[in-house]
């Protein structure tokens, strides 16, 4: 009707019937119509994407994501924690990540350690792939007509990344491959299989459009996709009682694409293990903390990985924050005080399995893993701890400090448990504080000497060009994949199709590197491990694996396959690899996909997540459906079934099971 | 307006004050040929008299001679006036010249011949100062000047006069022969007949149509509030206000009738002398306001339209007076002290906890206090030492051989033995664990003082009242403050009949510190630690936890400072038009700025583990400015029964905000604090960035008010408001409002009624609008990201980001959310307005909510804006004044509120379901706490271990000492399915009565103020037991008290599993919110000092509180809050 019409638009009726109005506002506004018009001055709408500098703003949105594991408390929750290689620490804040305690972790609050924000952080950049994926073919790319098919690679890689994260956490997952223009309510998880061919069919796309090389270093290139491949098609064969999708074809999928990035002669393994991520290295002098690699080092081995920079506004929100979360108390023993070394958060400790798992004397890998010699770096601290009359060894000794700054102030020492040492006996034989692996206590029991405090420090994200000695904001790299894991994922493949000798050959490449070099410097606790003075000789022959490993037993650990039931030559070849995987990769954020890649994750978590010399398992409330993260609740109560939100029941039957 | 075209007829009164203390009646002159109005200087010099007359009548520039010694000035002016038609009168010693002639002409039709002069009191005897006087059925009217009296002639002995003066009943007098009249008015703090202001106008109180309550400054003046929020409190029905936070500055949060939206902000807009504020009202000073009146129903807010939904404050702040100058000084000094106590573990629980701690983890054997183990626990407590905290321990042991831990033994009590099954243990008494005193270093008694002075002046042309306030405000937390001063200057000219110009003005500059909340970080501390060792050093972690650092330096270290200027101002003119139309314009301007300034030196400690090794500061600045352009028309008519009143608006506000923010480390030395934050060693900030929105508003609006026979009233309004928040095509919309009320006592059945004196009936409906979300939402907004390609920076723009803000989701139909309110209302006046009071029933409809709207994340969003779902508030408002005694020395009146207010969601987007995701639940208030429900503490009897099992059978493990929680459905699983809502913090009513006694000039009143049926979350309820945090003293579960509140404490767990269940509490409080004594000082002893009003008075100010279900904390707002003790004066001359 006309007047409803001007009820509600009284511009009209004001304009056209009121002498008022024109005497008091149209001659005073002119431009009233504008008025009420909303520029946007200080920020972008979505309409800027549909422009080539849109899409490439876009493009570089969508590698934020990257960063996500690196981030927060979610990095370790995720990955590494409640699983074989580490149990938890004495600084704790997600401690149900550990123990699968039902009363918080099955209900996934958010502001957690992660399930829900990992879900909701991910699909955010699916969307923003999505959305550039759309615009691209709609946008004329006038500056760089060649960006078009390399961006569209980018962002197919990044978001079969994205779902390669999603389905090896949850399982099936709502398969998403459209921007949103607004909300679209009803969703279902695609299955497993469906989810594997998506990212197979983005990383297939990537390989034949992106570059063999950028200038933009940290951008995907055809290596990376090459590396992805291999890992999904090794995924997609593992599958036993899991239904993935897997193809006859997958193995040879795999060493195809694993070859591809070997021969590439794109990349290179490190000389030295301890180059990949640096050892960080005390100098006396200084009394500071360096990385063997110096600051901003790029490994040669490096195929992707997620950027971070010692730039403040680089850094984004949180930086990389992995260096926290693995450190031991090592600022408050004497001699000690917090320094560039790292901040001690505690978080996690290793397990026996972790410790054993190395052939500690002649695998160089674990001494350039964990920290296990401390030098005082506090000089009022070390004057302070001086010998008293009970333990002084000498007498003129008494109230002098037992060392100095810059001299060993504690080490851990891998001793045997029947040797085990008392705290007194220790006290008066060593100048430094040693903290044993077993020890005796007053009774003449053997006790750990370890604590979840103190034990063995894993060092391979430890970061001394942090801004400061409390700065959280890590500046390293982090690494997603390497040469070193496609060794071992093409080594995995022949294994798995039975040609041991084709896998030994790949293993032994890293075994090699591994080794102790002729004339190598050994570390201290070396001499715990049985070695002998002055002997520089190399390791590699005492480390070198034949397919014996595999086809007769009581090779490598023969408990810790007894203790995973690991019979067959194929379920020996199974677990040594993921023994293998802990010696090479552990501390790199991958062991949860690793385990539940191999199925494995009940049987190692069960047999292996314990303090040292515990006898109960810290994840206490471990069952089988763990195997997969549940859907965060806040997603299940906010979808819709047939317009309306899930009942109870279908929320249920939307949920993994067992959750 | 009327008041001032009379008095321009009248002219200038000339006041002098004069010494009363010596009367002298004679004088001695020698004048030739002088004026007159020399004359009267001459004999006002030698005498007490004082002459009044008019300019315009009295010619005092006629010559005369005079010549007399030592006479009577009687005698004198007898002499000079003979002849020349003027006439004086003398009432005791002022002098009233009137011209006969003059007079005698104008009077003729009207025989008006009377003169007579008066004087106006309180009471209690004190002058009454700008009372009006009107002849009844006349133009003709005065005031009172400054000290109570009033001249007037052009009267017959038959005219009425008749006083009227604001908050008191007005007084009709007969002229009658006498001439000097001594009139005593009566106070009514609820009268019907006052003047009050509604929207774009003022209206006698008895022609209101809608419902609003009116806080006179009598009220905001007696509780000595810091903020105008405040004074509210208690004081005006349907309007609740709850303190959430204690620190100085900081404001209450207020709800008018309830929150009826979601995420479009509940806060009522507040409109201070015609201008819509934008950004808050901290800083304007309580003691320049006249009067606030809420405006709560539709009916009266729909005329704000889209800003209205919320209801509406109008603050009129003090304007001068015609005739009146006074000079006035306010001032008070408060001691405020901590209001409640909270219970928290000493030393000796703690260590205590501690043991049972380390017990349920297995590290601690004997259950009894164990030296060795205490030795090994407390000294290297987390393998970091200190003795110190090992010596307090130390103490409640009794030695043989401290330094190899030999401790005293003694045999064990019976029960003991079989408890624990040893024969003797170490002797131990906890209460001997020494320990510091950490809240000494936090709480203090603080001092706060305030100062007001104004000054007011008025003459037909010109009236101004400038004022200055400043108050300084102490925490009781030490190291937080508040400073504030107010300037204001309100003017107005009347340039001629017609037209009236008029300026107000604010400026404000408030200083807020609020550095580091030591109470939290005092609190935190461990209670048997000491902050130095035996020989002063510091110690670094007292107790030995490597998990609290010492914060005792923090004050040294901490600054975080709020500066925040700020100027409102109005300027507006007044033009009358033929025909009954007039036209104003105001233009108002409301600029804030505020920075803010944090500064953390080496030393500070981050979180409570560790100490900053790198100093860091922020500098921090946004500004806020706002303008509103009103340009109104008015039209009055009356026709013999029938009154028109129109009124016409349009209006543009514009608003933007905008600023800036650097923050950077490495900061050189201290004494800089964030003022050079360029000399950072990083040569970089770590931080900068800046931001601008704008938003614009554009209105029209119509009302029209009707009445006929003064007895049917009826408002009509309809506002039309466009936003440019919103989407394109949905900018616009329209608010209607209707009104009807009759004024039954007006009627001939009830007109001379002997109970009832007054009764309407008032039925209102409105509609109005909410369109507060930010600028830019309909569109969708891109999020910067961050990220690096190598050493290059590669930020990009998305929707969604890592970081902490994230793009939003375009939404192109964005509108307004309404509200439609109905509200019936009933005034009534009993026993010659003994009582007095409103009832009001409303019902309010919010719809199309706008609302954050969470969506599956799977569309790369978690939340949407959105017009969804509505509201529903109905309740209940009483207003109650009653004057219980009334005698000429002695009254007691009692004031009461009431409000009872039921808030519910109704719909949802998906219509009637329950959002689970957002806890929004139908027919439940918006916030509701939805959590398991607590059930005790699972223990160790037989029928709780077959519970258990059954619980682990389906994979809820619970052990003896673990919080037990209610399996709502019975199905021995815990899970979302068994969490119900459990409260809010929505309170059912609240409620305040103020009760006042006067004897003479000695009053007394109290206040006290209830809010029952909230529930609370309070973290002092959720201890973790972690025997590693300080916490309050709870009764905890052991093997050997197994009849516990809370569960076993545990060091392997962060807290226990579901203590979020034994955080909500009933919150339900009755507050004495005041108890004043005031003291006014006869008029008779301050006229010898010429002073016009002086009072003194003592005040507590929320002396008590009580709360059966909470306590440690206030229950007003889960903080520590304070008491005061306050002592003020107020004198003005």
């Amino acid at each position: 009707m006309w007047y409803k019409a001007i009820y509600l638009n009284p511009g009209i009726m004001l304009k056209r019937i009121s002498i008022l109005y024109f005497l008091l506002t149209a001659l005073l506004f002119p431009s009233c119509n504008d008025y009420l018009m909303e520029d946007q001055v200080s920020t972008l709408t979505a309409d800027y994407v549909k422009s080539e500098q849109g899409i490439e703003d876009l493009t570089r949105a969508c590698y934020e994501g990257v960063r996500f594991i690196f981030s927060y408390e979610w990095s370790y929750c995720l990955t590494s924690f409640g699983l074989d290689e580490y149990t938890y620490g004495s600084q704790t804040t997600w401690l149900y990540y550990n123990t699968y305690d039902p009363a918080n972790y099955n209900s996934s609050p958010s502001g957690s350690g992660g399930i829900t924000e990992l879900w909701n952080v991910t699909y955010a950049m699916i969307n923003n792939c999505n959305a550039a994926i759309d615009a691209i073919p709609q946008v004329q790319f006038g500056k760089n007509p060649a960006n078009a098919a390399i961006r569209m690679g980018e962002l197919r890689f990044l978001r079969a990344f994205y779902y390669f994260n999603l389905v090896q956490q949850y399982g099936n997952v709502p398969l998403v491959l459209k921007s949103s223009t607004e909300p679209q309510w009803e969703y279902t998880r695609a299955s497993v299989p469906e989810v594997y061919k998506t990212i197979i069919s983005d990383l297939r796309y990537a390989a034949n459009n992106l570059p063999e090389t950028t200038t933009d270093y940290g951008r995907a290139i055809q290596g990376a996709a090459f590396h992805y491949l291999a890992k999904v098609y090794l995924t997609r064969a593992c599958a036993v009682q899991e239904e993935r999708g897997t193809k006859p074809t997958d193995l040879d999928s795999c060493i195809y694409f694993a070859d591809r990035v070997i021969k590439s002669n794109r990349y290179a393994l490190e000389e030295d293990f301890g180059q990949i991520h640096g050892v960080p290295v005390y100098t006396q002098s200084s009394n500071s903390y360096a990385l063997s690699t110096g600051k901003n080092y790029r490994s040669k081995e490096v195929i992707f990985s997620a950027q971070f920079d010692d730039a403040k506004a680089n850094m984004g929100r949180y930086g990389n924050t992995t260096h926290l979360y693995w450190l031991i108390q090592y600022d408050t023993q004497a001699g000690m005080a917090r320094d560039m070394f790292g901040r001690p958060y505690r978080r996690m400790t290793v397990t026996d399995y972790t410790l054993d798992v190395f052939d500690r004397e002649n695998d160089s890998r674990f001494s350039k893993t964990f920290k296990m010699m401390f030098n005082s770096n506090s000089k009022a601290s070390a004057d302070n701890n001086t010998w008293t009359s009970t333990n002084a060894p000498t007498p003129d000794l008494f109230g002098k400090p037992r060392f100095a700054l810059g001299d060993t102030a504690f080490v851990l020492v891998m001793n045997d448990s029947l040797q085990a040492l008392t705290d007194n006996k220790m006290d008066k034989k060593f100048r430094y504080k040693v903290w044993p692996r077993y020890k005796k206590d007053i009774s003449g029991k053997v006790v750990s000497g370890f604590t979840r405090d103190v034990s063995p420090c894993m060092i391979k994200q430890e970061d001394p060009y942090r801004a400061s000695i409390n700065e959280t904001m890590g500046t390293k790299d982090g690494i997603l994949a390497r040469l070193g894991e496609t060794y071992l994922i093409i080594a995995e493949a022949y294994g798995r199709k039975g040609d041991f000798q084709s896998a030994c050959d790949y293993i032994n490449m890293l075994r090699k590197r591994a080794s102790f070099k002729e004339g190598e410097f050994k570390p201290l606790h070396w001499y715990f491990e049985n070695g002998l003075k002055a002997d520089e000789s190399g390791t590699y022959d005492k480390i070198k694996v034949t397919p014996e490993y595999f086809t007769t037993s009581n090779y490598d650990r023969q408990e810790m396959f007894d203790k995973v039931n690991a019979q067959t030559p194929q379920e020996r070849f199974i677990h040594f690899m993921l023994n293998e995987r802990t010696r090479e990769m552990t501390g790199e954020l991958n062991r949860w996909t690793d385990l539940q890649r191999t199925e494995t994750f009940y049987v190692r978590t069960r047999a292996f997540n314990r303090f040292p010399n515990a006898k109960e398992s810290d994840a206490t409330n471990l069952q089988p459906y763990h195997c997969l993260r549940p859907i965060p609740q806040s997603w299940l109560d906010a979808i819709h079934t047939n317009g309306r939100p899930l009942t109870v029941d279908e929320k249920k039957a939307m949920q993994n099971t067992g959750f | 307006m009327k008041l001032s075209l009379l008095l321009l007829i009248w002219g200038i009164f000339i006041l002098t004050l004069f010494d009363v203390s010596a009367q002298k009646h004679n004088v001695t002159l020698n004048l030739k040929n002088t004026s007159i109005k020399e004359l009267f200087n001459e004999i006002e010099k030698q005498t007490d008299y004082l002459f009044f007359f008019s300019k315009e009548k009295v010619n005092t520039e006629m010559l005369t001679s005079v010549s007399a010694t030592n006479k009577p000035v009687q005698e004198v002016l007898n002499e000079v006036f003979k002849g020349t038609g003027m006439r004086f009168t003398m009432i005791e010693n002022h002098i009233v010249v009137t011209n006969e002639t003059a007079t005698a002409a104008s009077d003729e039709t009207n025989n008006r011949k009377r003169k007579l002069t008066g004087i106006v009191t309180d009471p209690t005897g004190n002058p009454l100062i700008g009372v009006n006087i009107r002849i009844k059925g006349s133009a003709i009217g005065t005031i009172t000047d400054n000290t109570g009296h009033f001249t007037m002639d052009g009267m017959s002995e038959k005219s009425i006069l008749q006083f009227s003066y604001v908050g008191f009943s007005t007084v009709e007098k007969t002229v009658g022969k006498m001439p000097f009249l001594e009139i005593t008015m009566q106070e009514r703090s609820k009268t019907l007949d006052e003047i009050v202001v509604v929207g774009y106008g003022a209206v006698n109180k008895s022609d209101v149509t809608g419902a609003l309550a009116s806080v006179t400054s009598k009220q905001i003046e007696a509780i000595p509030v810091k903020d105008i929020t405040s004074a509210l409190q208690g004081a005006a029905a349907g309007v609740d206000i709850g303190n959430t936070a204690a620190e100085p500055g900081s404001l209450p949060q207020i709800r008018i009738r309830g929150n009826r939206s979601i995420t479009a902000g509940n806060e009522p807009l507040y409109v201070l002398d015609g201008i819509p504020l934008n950004s808050g009202i901290a800083e304007i000073s309580p003691g320049d306001i006249e009067s606030m009146e809420v405006l709560k129903d539709a009916s009266a807010t729909a005329i704000y339209g889209s800003r209205g939904a919320n209801g509406v404050i109008l603050i009129t702040s003090k304007k001068g007076i015609k005739g009146v100058s006074t000079v006035s000084y306010d001032s008070y000094l408060s001691l405020d002290s901590r209001l409640v106590q909270p219970d928290m573990m000493t030393g000796g629980e703690f260590a205590e906890m501690v043991r049972e701690a380390n017990r349920a983890a297995g590290r601690y054997s004997t259950p009894y206090p164990d030296p060795q183990q205490d030795y090994y626990g407390f000294s290297t407590f987390y393998s970091t030492k200190d003795p110190s905290g090992w010596a307090q321990i130390a103490q409640a042991y009794e030695w043989v051989d401290k330094a190899n831990l030999i401790p005293k033994m003694r045999a064990t009590t019976p029960t003991e033995k079989a408890m624990w099954g040893v024969s003797e243990v170490p002797v131990y008494n906890a209460s001997n664990v020494g320990g510091y005193d950490w809240l000494s270093r936090a709480l203090r008694t603080a001092v706060t003082q305030n100062h007001q002075f104004s000054t007011t002046f008025g003459n037909d042309k010109v009236r101004a009242l400038f004022s200055a306030a400043y108050l300084d405000q102490q925490g009781i937390v030490k190291t937080q403050g508040y400073e504030r001063l107010t300037l204001r200057l309100n003017t107005s000219f009347q340039v001629n009949d017609n037209v009236k110009f008029g300026v107000q003005n604010m400026a404000s500059l408030a200083l807020k510190e609020t550095n580091v909340d030591m109470f939290a970080k005092m609190n935190r501390q461990i209670p048997y630690a000491v902050p130095y060792d035996e020989n002063g050093n510091f110690i670094e972690y007292p107790g030995g936890s490597g998990r609290i650092y010492n914060a005792i330096n923090d004050p040294k270290y901490i600054f975080n400072e709020d500066r925040t200027s700020r100027y409102v101002g109005t300027i507006f003119g007044e033009v009358k038009l033929p025909l009954g139309w007039s036209f104003r314009s105001n233009i108002g301007l409301d600029f804030k700025l505020l920075r803010n300034g944090q500064f953390n030196d080496i030393g500070a400690t981050n979180s409570q583990a560790s100490v900053i090794t790198q100093s860091n500061a922020r500098y921090y600045e946004n500004q806020d400015v706002a303008f509103t352009w009103d340009n109104l028309l008015y039209y009055d008519k009356k026709i013999k029964n029938h009154s028109i009143g129109l009124t016409l608006l349009e209006s543009m506000e514009g608003a933007w905000t905008e600023g800036s923010e650097i923050r950077a480390s490495g900061l050189p030395y201290s004494s800089q604090r964030w003022f050079n934050i360029g000399s950072t060693d990083k040569n970089a900030a770590d931080y900068f960035g800046s931001w601008y929105s704008h938003q614009a508003r554009q209105s029209y609006m119509g009302r029209l008010n009707y009445s006929y026979k003064n007895r049917y009233l009826l408002t009509v309004s309809n506002r039309w408001d466009g936003s440019s928040v919103l989407a394109e095509g949905h900018k616009w919309a329209a608010f209607p409002s209707m009104a009807l009320a009759w004024k039954m006592h007006e009627e001939d059945f009830l007109k001379n009624n002997k109970v009832l004196n007054s009764l309407k009936l008032r039925l209102g409906y409105g509609q109005t609008g909410n369109s507060a979300i930010n600028p830019y939402q309909t569109g969708g907004t891109l999020v910067r990201t961050v990220y690096v390609f190598g050493e290059s920076a590669a930020s990009g723009y998305g929707f969604g980001s890592l970081g902490s803000t994230q793009g939003s989701m375009a939404n192109k139909k964005l509108s307004w959310e309404k509200t439609s309110q109905y509200n019936f209302g009933v005034d009534f006046g009993l026993w010659g307005n003994r009582i007095n009071g409103s009832v009001e029933l409303y019902l309010s409809k919010t719809t199309d909510l706008l609302l954050n709207q969470i969506i599956p994340s799977t569309n790369g969003f978690t939340s949407w804006i959105n017009n969804i779902g509505a509201t529903q508030n109905k309740g209940i408002e009483v207003s109650l004044h009653t004057v219980n005694l009334d005698n000429k020395t002695f009254s007691w009146t009692t004031d009461l509120t009431f409000t009872k207010n039921k808030e519910e969601i109704t719909a949802l987007s998906n219509g009637k379901q329950d959002d689970v995701a957002n806890l929004w639940f139908i027919g439940k208030p918006i916030g509701v706490f939805y959590d398991y429900q607590y059930n005790g503490i699972w223990c160790t009897s037989e029928a709780d271990k077959a519970e258990m099992a059954k619980f682990a059978a389906k994979g809820s493990v619970f052990t003896p000492g673990s919080i037990r929680i209610k399996d709502q459905n019975h199905d021995y699983k815990i899970d979302a399915g068994d969490k119900v809502i459990l409260g809010s913090g929505v309170p059912k009513w609240s409620a305040g009565m103020t009760n006042t006694f006067s004897y003479k000039g000695i009053e007394l009143s109290c206040m006290l103020f209830a809010r029952i049926g909230q529930m609370l979350n309070s973290n002092y309820y959720k201890p973790t037991l972690s025997g590693v945090f300080q916490s309050r003293n709870v009764d905890y579960w052991t093997p050997y008290n197994q009849d516990a509140e809370y569960p076993r404490p545990n060091v392997l767990q962060e807290s226990p599993n579901y203590i979020s269940s034994m955080g909500y509490r009933k919150g339900a409080f009755l507050k004495v919110r005041n108890i004043g004594l005031n003291y006014a000082f006869p008029k008779k002893w301050l006229q010898k000092v010429r002073v016009k009003k002086l009072s003194i008075y003592v005040k507590m100010v929320n002396p008590f509180v009580f709360s059966d279900h909470f306590e440690g904390l206030d229950p007003e707002g889960d903080v520590m809050s304070y008491k005061s003790v306050v002592c003020g004066i107020k004198l003005s001359i």
